[in-house]
């Protein structure tokens, strides 16, 4: 099911600067079928997508020195076509008010079941 | 009159208004300007008609007594020729005294005596004598003559008031059958011998009819000038208070929700000017206190939320398929962890509460700085041995004593020391510098870390804030450490300051005042003071 055409796995990039929460989402998304790379800031973020392409950006929001936000208008501008879900433990008003336009929005306390099917259906959405 | 209680309510709350206030007293003050100011011209007015009056009056006595004295140059100063005299003066027919009636000599004071008739009867016709109440007196003061109007009660009362027997004129009012009477008594002398006095009393009428008709007219304006006052002062103090009620309306439209309304004070005048900015420096420091609160309110929901999420990751992905106890026990251990971290940030919410709140919970006492710091740096030695870092003191031989709660005071150390390992290098450093001045004890703590980017420097005593991402190691911090260490350090009276560039380590430096020998019994003072008011609490 999370197998693209050609049968490659797709990949997701987790942006977060707490390592016990990408340690898990890494863990969760390789059970899931997908291929995974972490960053802990903004900066690492923006240096894997310039070298790697990836399909999903799982995007934290409240990071030291640069924040989630600033971070999707820096994707938006340049990594074109990146699709991200946004991942905090902000109520999901809050999120979309602090970064609006994100293809959509996971609230940490809501469950991985619930995070995993945000994600297939935004990559499924073509 | 019984009124209804919401009516009476509301008449009482006008009265008690300002603006009321104001406009009574600007009214009083102006009634009694008013009055003092009519009283004053009244008296003055008085003072004025009655010297006129007085003046006209001596004239009329000064005419009298020139005519008598005529008559006794013809007819000579004996008293039945001054009583003929007296009584032809104020024309009353009377007979010549039988004296001097002899020969060829008569014949010569009878033709004198015709021209002054005639003179004087001219005279007469000018002052105007006939309404006045006319009296002659002897040096004794025994009536010689008086005007026919005169009754007896009225020459009593002239008797009872005035003798007629001084030297010197005097001025009475005489009220008779609800006439005032001005009588004058002026003693004159005729031919440098024989004395005598005569007193005029005229009605003063027409001088009390003049006051009366200027008090009506001074006084009949008051009330309309007292009512007119009340209004203009009831106009000038609304303009007066107009800021006032721009201040109240600013007021009733800020709630926690919109603090942003402000007073515009441009044209207020000076001094509501002062409370108006006064008030709008209030709303800005509410505004501050709230969005500091709201943020914090938000900063503690998502410190204390993200642990719970970690957690709930953690049980899911243990029960996601069947696992071996060993994994299980991993993820019980991951659990009780993110527990801990939810318990630190919790503990040092409520310390943070305490040294903002509760100052009694401080036992401030006079010690010995280098012990307690090598008793610091001991524990330091511990607590860096995991990260093989080497820590060293430095202090110098001069001995400080400083006041200083030493719990709290050995936690803000901790903190700094832990920050000191938790964000160095393996086989590190930690130097602790200790220097004294005449004033202060100032403590160094320098770790050879990586530092901190200069954007981050001045929030870095903000709570919850991260300046690096917890990569490392999941870190146990609760983003409230420094908070901590910089209001241990305010409680203490010092500061803390950090020093760090990227690459090049930190340094802390908390400065403390050393304790002064002069105040220590005004500080025990406080103190007692303070542990007594704990007691209470």
């Amino acid at each position: 099911m999370c197998m693209s055409k050609k049968g490659e796995k797709k990949k997701i990039l987790i942006v977060d600067d707490d390592v016990a929460i990408r340690v898990r989402y890494v863990e969760l998304l390789s059970r899931a079928n997908f291929d995974c790379d972490t960053a802990s800031s903004a900066d690492e973020a923006n240096e894997i997508l310039k070298i790697n392409g990836v399909d999903l950006v799982l995007l934290d929001i409240k990071m030291p020195s640069v924040e989630g936000s600033t971070l999707y208008e820096t994707m938006q501008l340049f990594h074109n076509g990146v699709k991200v879900v946004v991942s905090s433990v902000y109520p999901i008003t809050e999120q979309k008010k602090m970064v609006p336009g994100a293809a959509a929005y996971y609230d940490k306390s809501e469950g991985v079941t619930v995070l995993l099917e945000k994600i297939r259906e935004v990559l499924a959405a073509g | 009159m019984i009124m209804p209680g919401d009516k009476k309510q509301e008449i009482t709350m006008k009265l008690n208004t300002i603006r009321f206030k104001i406009s009574v007293l600007y009214t009083a003050i102006l009634g009694a300007i008013l009055i003092v100011y009519t009283a004053t011209l009244y008296i003055s007015l008085y003072a004025n008609l009655t010297a006129a009056f007085d003046t006209a009056q001596i004239e009329k006595l000064k005419k009298l007594h020139s005519t008598v004295e005529s008559y006794a140059e013809i007819l000579g100063d004996d008293r039945q020729s001054l009583i003929f005299a007296m009584r032809r003066a104020i024309d009353i027919p009377a007979e010549y005294p039988q004296t001097r009636n002899t020969g060829l000599v008569e014949k010569f004071w009878v033709r004198k005596l015709d021209i002054l008739e005639k003179f004087w009867a001219k005279k007469l016709r000018i002052l105007g004598i006939k309404k006045d109440y006319i009296s002659f007196l002897d040096a004794e003061g025994k009536l010689l003559v008086r005007s026919p109007n005169m009754d007896t009660n009225l020459l009593s009362l002239y008797a009872a008031i005035l003798p007629g027997c001084e030297a010197e004129v005097i001025k009475k009012n005489i009220r008779q059958h609800h006439i005032i009477l001005r009588v004058i008594s002026m003693p004159f002398v005729i031919q440098d011998k024989t004395r005598y006095t005569i007193q005029l009393g005229s009605s003063f009428k027409p001088v009390m009819d003049m006051m009366k008709t200027r008090l009506y007219y001074r006084l009949v304006p008051i009330p309309i000038i007292l009512f007119a006052g009340f209004f203009i002062g009831n106009i000038f103090a609304s303009k007066i208070l107009e800021p006032a009620e721009e201040i109240t309306k600013t007021a009733e439209r800020i709630s926690h929700r919109d603090l942003k309304a402000r007073i515009d004070t441009k044209h207020m005048d000076e001094e509501m000017k002062y409370l108006g900015e006064a008030f709008n420096r209030m709303i800005s420091r509410l505004e501050q206190s709230f969005s500091h609160i709201e943020r914090f309110s938000a900063n503690v929901a998502h410190e204390l939320k993200t642990p719970l999420a970690i957690m709930r990751l953690e049980l899911e992905l243990a029960l996601w398929e069947e696992r071996s106890p060993q994994e299980y026990k991993q993820a019980i251990k991951a659990v009780l962890e993110e527990l801990g971290r939810m318990f630190k940030i919790i503990q040092d919410l409520f310390l943070l509460t305490n040294l903002d709140f509760q100052p009694e919970v401080f036992k401030f006492e006079q010690i010995d700085f280098a012990p307690f710091i090598q008793e610091i740096y001991e524990h330091a030695k511990i607590l860096a041995a995991h990260k093989n870092i080497t820590v060293q003191l430095t202090i110098p031989q001069k001995p400080a004593q400083i006041h200083a709660d030493q719990t709290h005071l050995r936690r803000l150390f901790f903190n700094l020391i832990e920050n000191a390992i938790k964000f160095n290098k393996v086989k590190g450093n930690i130097d602790i510098i200790v220097e004294v001045s005449d004033k202060e004890v100032r403590t160094s703590i320098r770790d050879s870390g990586p530092g901190i980017e200069g954007k981050d420097l001045p929030r870095i005593f903000e709570r919850f804030f991260h300046s690096r991402p917890q990569s490392d190691k999941h870190a146990d911090g609760s983003g409230l450490g420094l908070s901590i260490v910089k209001s241990i350090a305010e409680i203490h009276q010092g500061t803390v300051k950090v020093k760090s560039r990227p690459g090049e380590g930190s340094t802390f430096t908390l400065a403390l005042p050393l304790a002064q020998t002069d105040d220590d019994d005004n500080i025990d003072g406080l103190e007692e003071k303070q542990k007594g008011e704990g007691a209470c609490v």
